[in-house]
């Protein structure tokens, strides 16, 4: 104990004469702490957001979906039954409506997606059952939906909607001509931007607004508002939950009903991966800071190792000179980890906003204790164990040392010593990193050895590298040419340094290679296999063909080619003799065979919905997909499925479909004459394709046709469509192209970010580093300046070092992003669609300046200070 | 006729026999907010071109300093100093650099050469750091190491060298640019006493061949003897003469 307490004001002694040594310990240690615990924070946060009051979140005690797409008024009259028998307290089914055009009042555009926007058609009465705070109202104030929604021809817009169309309450907006006329509507309410979207994904770039079922049936045709969601509200305790999910589950194997708790739980699932990526990049800074600890820790070695000798002269044992370094490192640990979560916290509040956009949520700021419990252990424990190899170095000076002249290198340690101490730092590392990942240990360990083994490698290509630039003689100049050969003095730790640079800029450079990949591919597919910018949608049938006539006529200006393609609301009843019920057991059954948590799901989890069916043209549908096995098909009574649509529900070539239509319960029947694969990834067709005539002949169906239009020649095509087809609703597409670019421009700013927090703990560590080479040569710049160099030359040969091996870490990482990211846009590409590679030269620039400019930043203030060193410093020998 | 390398020391702004003329320097620095410890109290010292002067002392005594003043290393807290007629205790850090580029020559006792060049490299520095370079750098290099006997190490790192060439390497440094003035800070302190000799004889030498200036400090009294005179730095006042302890 007394031994403890000499050590640690010993080490407190040793650690305030460092000074800036100290510091960029402390600095090192905090900037990966302040990761962990930023990012531990952020993903909690997502968590609570995310799954946060089960019912207020689900808006009801039980959500119930189809497999059959939508719910017929015949099966909402069985909860009606449910309602009766106390089976259920309530219910209301609200609909997601086709998206509502609404221009500026000058008839301009109101937003970059066509003017369209998402209606939400919900029973003000009854709608939501819980969660009514999370529709907060700007104006009026502290209303709800059921206070406003008053009477047919009223319309609540969000926020977004709102700023488009600059709007405010008690203006008169119209909703365009569509499939319906021209219609104009109230607004009675402006959401504030904290509301929350009932449905995250296309409102959420688009805009949204609520409508009551009466105003619905004015704007849009009665047959498409169809609900796909019911809300069920019981006695809201689990025991009825799980009844009324009982209850109905049992009323048709189509019906996938879940208790608002089984929702919140999936949620979270949904999650959890995102959590977990934090976590990953949390301890990737770690290692990075952890670096920075061993590099410092060496040099505070190496200075002292007279210092230490002399100790050990006058009696210290190898051991208590481990202990008096580990108590240094453990000090600086403690010192660290608390500054690591003040800046942790205060980086969970910067990033909460682009973190919130990634899952279209406001995260709200709270602080979370496990993260900075984590925090402190990881960050005391980091630096222990990191301070363990300097520590046993330290212990091995020979005391004779102290009658040598001073010097600076340290006693070599045996091969066999050094790899059982990293042997060991590896599992310990492992076991934090176990701690980070929620206790998953054994993947902690694994991972630990992975990135000692990748690290080794990494540093002998950046050490092979940097000893090949010191041998390149280029013409920059003197300062360039000593800055090249200060390389090799230590280069073991200019390539970690490297190494640190080059993952920072792999993270960013592949997150923005992936995504400006994958809008290109996006792009590429849409012009190549779709290509269509203008869409028309008849009014009926008639208009159909006069426009088919126009087209053919070459009458609409620009036209380049067009597609027609049909749906209607129908119903599968049977399929190959089996009726749907039984083939819906059969695909859940496969789905729960193949253990996949995602079984039960809304349409499986994925697969063929078992009722779309679409209409297309024998000569259009071979652009589009080819066939596996059969043939197209030939008449009206023929169809083509989809690989998915066999496999799920095992129908075959020879197999009747029959179906019903929900508007005049008609049934028709077609028989499968092929199995067809998309040639693209991007365009889908209908599991079930049938010819347009076929279509054509159902009540209610709807056609669209796609036109591809000179883009020069966009609007007058617009405009003769417009004036000659009247009743029907035309669209310029071009905005399909926006919705994608902010789509991925979304999903892409959080990881950014979070690689630029990789970048920015690599130009910690540079900073650190070159903080100690310039203390370590302090002498030297005093001889180059007793020569007659002056403070720009030395500040230049710093920067030049820092520069060359900022630069090489780039182009490394630049590379390595470029390699890793051709092979993974090779999986979102097809035969057919190939994936486009899209690097472009100012990306790869300016990921070059990011890497020597932050290095440049990080190095100024070590080399203006090595710059502003006294000569006399030379004639001073200690 | 063969033309002859030029070794003779650097003229410029040389107005009179004095090459080092410091008049009342003293150097005060500030231990805390409350106390200082004054190094060099009013100190007058002069140099005429071409003598060979050892300043000796206790350590402590402000020899060092004193040194690192006379070299443009240091400023002075008060006082003048004049340096090849040029008053160099006022001067900015661009033309104090200047001067020890051109002006000045430096030996120190740990030769402090730069370890990631080579004997010629390193020679070649100054003549580099040269705003307008007189020389070649190369040619003047090689000639400087031949002087020094070490035409055949030309390429050698410091770490290849021993003790006592590598002070030769730093002697053929401190003379790359021709300077006037040649200061020494124990330059045999690190060498055995037959490399120390070796290195006297050599900066005799090249002080009589050349015409230079030499400054020294130093502990060792056989140095000392070598030189023409022998001031005496104790508790930071300079005495003429050896003083007996």
């Amino acid at each position: 104990m007394g031994n403890l307490a000499f050590y640690i004001k010993y080490a407190w002694r040793s650690i305030l004469r460092g000074g800036q040594r100290s510091f960029f310990a402390i600095l090192c240690i905090a900037v990966g702490v302040a990761s962990i615990v930023a990012l531990q924070s952020t993903g909690q946060s997502i968590q609570d957001t995310v799954a946060g009051d089960a019912r207020a979140d689900a808006r009801a005690d039980v959500r119930v979906t189809t497999r059959q797409d939508l719910f017929t008024a015949e099966e909402l009259a069985r909860f009606d039954d449910l309602k009766a028998n106390k089976t259920i307290k309530d219910y209301t089914a609200p609909v997601t409506s086709q998206g509502m055009k609404v221009l500026k009042p000058d008839g301009s555009n109101s937003n970059s997606f066509g003017s369209f926007y998402l209606s939400f058609v919900v029973d003000p009465a009854k709608y939501p059952f819980y969660g009514s705070d999370k529709i907060i109202f700007e104006n009026p104030k502290g209303k709800t939906l059921k206070d406003v929604l008053t009477k047919p021809g009223q319309i609540v817009l969000n926020s977004k909607m709102a700023n488009g169309l600059g709007a405010k309450v008690g203006d008169k907006i119209t909703k365009a001509a569509g499939d319906t006329p021209a219609q104009p509507l109230e607004v009675v309410g402006v959401l504030s931007e904290n509301a929350t979207v009932p449905e995250r994904g296309q409102a959420d770039f688009t805009g949204y607004n609520y409508i009551s079922p009466d105003t619905a049936k004015q704007v849009y045709k009665p047959d498409t508002l169809l609900s796909s969601d019911i809300y069920v509200q019981t006695d809201s305790n689990t025991a009825a939950d799980n009844k009324a999910r009982d209850a109905i589950n049992a009323l048709s194997p189509a019906y996938d009903a879940k208790t608002s708790t089984e929702r919140n739980e999936q949620l979270k699932q949904g999650t959890k991966g995102l959590s977990d990526l934090l976590s990953y990049v949390g301890l990737l800074s770690l290692l990075i800071g952890s670096v920075g600890v061993v590099n410092t820790m060496l040099v505070v070695v190496g200075r002292r190792s007279s210092e230490i000798a002399t100790i050990k002269a006058l009696g210290m044992e190898s051991g208590q000179t481990v202990q008096v370094f580990i108590v240094e490192a453990a000090i600086l640990g403690v010192m660290g980890s608390i500054a690591g979560i003040v800046l942790g916290e205060l980086l969970t509040l910067a990033i909460g906003g682009v973190a919130g956009s990634f899952i279209s949520q406001k995260l709200s700021f709270q602080i979370y204790g496990q993260p900075i419990l984590i925090g402190l252990v990881v960050g005391i424990v980091t630096a222990i164990v990191f301070g363990l190899l300097p520590a046993y170095s330290a212990s091995r000076i020979p005391p004779a040392q102290v009658l040598r002249q001073k010097t600076n290198a340290l006693p070599r340690i045996s091969f066999v010593a050094t790899l059982l101490i990293i042997l060991l730092m590896t599992v310990v590392m492992g076991l934090l990193a176990g701690v980070v990942l929620g206790g998953q240990f054994s993947l902690g360990v694994i991972i630990a050895f992975g990135a000692l083994v990748s690290c080794a490698i990494l540093i002998l290509i950046n050490a092979g590298t940097i000893w090949a630039v010191e041998k390149l003689p280029l013409p920059f100049g003197l300062n360039y040419k000593m800055a090249r050969r200060n390389l090799g003095r230590s280069r073991g730790k200019n390539a970690t340094t490297m190494l640190v640079m080059m993952v920072g800029i792999f993270a960013v450079a592949l997150v923005f290679i992936l995504s400006s990949s994958l809008k290109e591919t996006i792009q590429d597919a849409l012009e190549r296999s779709f290509g269509y910018n203008v869409e028309l949608r008849p009014k009926d049938n008639a208009q159909t063909q006069l426009a088919l006539k126009a087209f053919e006529d070459k009458q609409v200006p620009g036209l380049q080619k067009n597609l027609l393609t049909t749906t209607a609301n129908a119903r599968l009843v049977s399929g190959g003799g089996v009726s749907a019920d039984e083939l819906l057991i059969r695909k859940i059954q496969k789905d729960k065979d193949k253990a996949n948590s995602n079984a039960n799901q809304r349409g499986g989890g994925g697969g063929a919905d078992i009722s779309s069916i679409g209409g297309i043209d024998a000569k259009d549908i071979t652009t589009f997909t080819k066939t596996t096995s059969g043939r197209y098909f030939a008449n009206d009574d023929e169809a083509v499925i989809s690989e998915a649509y066999n496999k799920d529900y095992d129908i075959k070539i020879g197999d009747k479909l029959v179906y019903q239509v929900l508007s005049d319960k008609k049934e028709f029947s077609v028989t499968v004459v092929g199995i067809v694969t998309n040639k693209s990834a991007i365009v889908n067709l209908e599991p079930v394709q049938v010819t347009n005539n076929r279509m054509a002949s159902i009540t209610g169906h709807t056609s669209s046709l796609l036109l591809t239009i000179d883009k020069a020649q966009i609007t007058p095509a617009v405009k003769y469509l417009q004036t000659n087809f009247e009743g029907a609703g035309v669209t310029d597409l071009s905005f399909i192209s926006n919705i994608i670019n902010d789509l991925i421009g979304n999903i892409t700013a959080f990881p950014v970010l979070l690689a630029f927090l990789c970048l920015i703990a690599g130009a910690v560590l540079i900073a650190n580093n070159v903080a100690l080479a310039v203390l370590e040569r302090r002498t030297e710049m005093g001889v180059m300046k007793s020569i007659g160099a002056d403070r720009g030359r030395v500040l230049s040969i710093i920067n030049w070092e820092s520069g060359i091996v900022a630069f090489l870490g780039g182009l490394v990482g630049l590379f390595l992003a470029i390699g890793i990211a051709s092979a993974l846009v090779g999986f979102i590409g097809t035969p057919d669609n190939p994936a486009v590679l899209s690097v472009s030269p100012v990306l790869s620039i300016g990921m070059l300046v990011l890497a020597v400019g932050l290095a440049l930043f990080a190095t100024i203030g070590s080399a203006w200070g090595a710059a502003q060193e006294k000569p006399l410093v030379v004639l001073r020998y200690e | 006729m063969q033309s002859q390398p030029n070794y003779a020391p650097n003229q410029s702004g040389a107005a009179g026999q004095t090459i080092i003329e410091c008049h009342k320097i003293s150097k005060v620095v500030k231990l805390n907010r409350e106390q200082s410890l004054t190094i060099l109290h009013d100190v007058d010292f002069q140099v005429n071109r071409g003598e060979m002067v050892a300043i000796v002392g206790a350590s402590g005594s402000g020899k060092t300093t004193m040194l690192g003043i006379i070299g443009g290393l240091d400023v002075p807290t008060s006082g003048q100093v004049m340096i090849a007629g040029q008053d160099i205790s006022k001067m900015k850090e661009k033309s104090l650099a200047q001067v020890r580029n051109r002006t000045i020559g430096f030996v120190f006792q740990f030769f402090n050469l730069v370890p990631t060049l080579s004997a010629l490299e390193n020679v070649m520095l100054p003549i580099q750091f040269d705003k307008k370079p007189q020389f070649k750098a190369e040619d003047r290099a090689k000639e400087l190491l031949e002087l020094v006997g070490l035409s055949h190490r030309l390429t050698n790192k410091p770490t290849q060298l021993s003790g006592g060439e590598q002070q030769r390497v730093a002697i053929a440094r401190a003379l790359a640019n021709q300077p006037a003035l040649l200061l020494g800070d124990e330059p045999t302190g690190n060498l055995d006493s037959q490399r120390s000799q070796e290195i006297l004889d050599l900066l005799t030498d090249l002080r009589r061949q050349l015409g230079l200036t030499v400054c020294i400090v130093t502990h060792d009294p056989q140095i000392a003897s070598r030189c023409d005179r022998t001031v005496t730095m104790k508790d930071g006042v300079l005495y003429q003469g050896s003083l007996d302890h």
